[in-house]
């Protein structure tokens, strides 16, 4: 159970900075950055650079991603933006635009 | 029938939910402008407006520095520099440290907090006591 829920009616525009897990559930404009876990639930939507460890898409994500993990793309996720990260999975009807890199 | 499958099988916007509970942790810090439909409860550190229509709770060892707070019932026991705008009630807990005006139909104070600004309560005076203005 994350500590930080950003709940279905809530909108912050600005920066959200987290030293634990932010589960967003409704609207960030601007930036997050997490020590650790992001999860975007499905209905929610980040138009933010996002960075972090473990990450977890089923919304709408738009800017560019920076895992120190791995990223999860879920089906039903719509991401627009670059993502980088060791580890990347893009499930069955998410939807993606941008560049992948590993760091291969 | 082939056209309405189509457009049910299109991305629909998700209906807000009202399933969890909006909490900013206390390992969050933001700076921006936080708006919502729902209740919120903030124990991190925020620095900017929040204008919430349900209630708002600002929990021990939060800090908000804001311009403009609104809600509907406010409950803080942590610290705040800025000016309240309740629709219900304002209950300053024993830990809160505010500084600001606290507008709202119900002011109560705990024993313990701390509090410099104005008071400006909306209720009815009882029968028999005259305006004062």
């Amino acid at each position: 159970m994350a500590s930080t829920v950003i709940g279905a009616n809530i909108t912050i525009e600005g920066e959200v900075i987290a030293d634990e897990d932010v589960v967003v559930q409704g609207t960030i404009r601007g930036k997050l950055s997490a020590k650790d876990g992001v999860v975007v639930e499905a209905g929610a939507v980040v138009e933010a650079d996002v960075s972090g460890g473990p990450m977890t898409f089923a919304g709408q994500v738009t800017g560019n991603v920076t895992s120190t993990d791995r990223v999860e793309l879920q089906s039903g996720a719509r991401v627009i933006g670059n993502v980088k990260a060791a580890r990347i999975t893009i499930a069955d009807g998410a939807h993606f635009k941008g560049n992948v890199d590993m760091d291969v | 029938m082939a056209q309405a499958k189509a457009s049910s099988a299109r991305h629909l916007p998700a209906r807000p939910r009202s399933s969890d509970p909006a909490v900013l942790g206390a390992g969050v810090r933001i700076r921006g402008r936080i708006s919502g439909e729902g209740d919120l409860s903030i124990l991190g550190s925020v620095e900017g407006d929040v204008v919430v229509r349900g209630d708002l709770n600002v929990g021990e060892g939060a800090r908000l520095e804001s311009e403009v707070l609104e809600a509907h019932a406010v409950t803080i026991a942590g610290e705040v520099n800025g000016d309240v705008t309740a629709s219900g009630p304002v209950r300053l807990g024993a830990t809160a440290r505010v500084r600001g005006d606290l507008k709202g139909t119900e002011i109560s104070i705990e024993e313990g907090a701390q509090f410099a600004g104005r008071i400006e309560a909306d209720f009815e005076l009882p029968a028999g006591l005259g305006k004062s203005r």
